[in-house]
């Protein structure tokens, strides 16, 4: 059993070794960084509480990261619980399809060039990033979520109370979005 | 021409959707293999879907290989800070 003063300064090694690391993953789940800031604190403050849950035997920081993700994945839910389910259904496709709805001319898919290469490009990654936040607010909450709490889609469905089709247009739709926002702002640059 | 039993790309793209969350019928599996053989546009489309996928699990997803953070001593000092406040 640990004495509080144990407790303590555990804690504060911890917030040495880890705080940076944790910060950085948040900052890249987030992309806010004051944002990341508070729920890294905010992680320190449920590890001070639940110190004395800590298996000996488990790694430190692999506790604190999910005491973050939770963190995170609560910041997500209470931003989907702000919007209304209306706003979850699909909206008009008619920017990515036209007449007898096939491709327009201008958004038609075409090969990326050295698309498996790009997995590892940090330009291109923060490009990724970039475009993920010009999707609305709601669209990138949910997917966010949904790869954080690595749940299956009718899981995070039934969770947000969406309906499945509701959901999967949703996706749809923020699959378009985001392929437009690349090609014009990495693919045609 | 349309044949009547023909996805438009804006159908089978969202078919590719729906496949991920609910799973296809037989008929929508075989509509949609139909059109992505004829479509060169949807099959780029669904590489680059499956691309996005891949993204967003490794940078969204739990595993997440990030290069080291630059030494911040104000974040964990701001941290050490909270703590203290809270006893």
């Amino acid at each position: 059993m640990m004495t509080e003063t144990d407790a303590n300064q555990e804690l504060t090694t911890w917030v040495h070794l880890y705080a940076r690391d944790l910060y950085y993953w948040a900052l890249q789940k987030v992309s806010d960084s004051g944002l990341a800031e508070d729920l890294v604190q905010e992680t320190f403050l449920v590890a001070a509480e639940k110190m004395h849950t800590f298996q000996q035997r488990s790694q430190p920081r692999t506790w604190l990261l999910g005491i973050l993700k939770h963190k995170i994945a609560d910041h997500y839910r209470a931003t989907l619980q702000k919007v209304p389910t209306l706003s979850l259904s699909p909206e008009d496709l008619s920017a990515f399809f036209g007449a007898n709805d096939r491709w327009r001319k201008e958004t038609r898919p075409e090969a990326w060039d050295a698309q498996e290469e790009l997995m590892d490009n940090q330009a291109f990654i923060l490009v990724f990033e970039e475009c993920l936040n010009k999707l609305s607010a709601m669209m990138n909450a949910c997917i966010r979520l949904k790869f954080l709490a690595e749940k299956k889609a009718a899981e995070i469905c039934q969770e947000l109370g969406v309906s499945s089709t509701n959901y999967w247009q949703l996706l749809h739709r923020a699959k378009l979005q985001l392929r437009a926002c690349l090609e014009q702002s990495w693919f045609r640059h | 021409m349309k044949l009547p039993f023909m996805l438009s790309c804006k159908s089978a793209t969202q078919l590719m959707e729906k496949a991920h969350t609910v799973g296809l019928t037989r008929k929508e599996k075989w509509q949609l293999w139909m059109h992505t053989k004829l479509c060169d546009a949807c099959r780029q489309y669904e590489r680059q879907s499956r691309f996005l996928e891949q993204l967003f699990q490794r940078y969204l997803g739990m595993q997440n290989p990030r290069s080291p953070a630059p030494p911040d001593d104000k974040l964990e000092a701001r941290i050490l800070q909270k703590l203290k406040e809270r006893s």
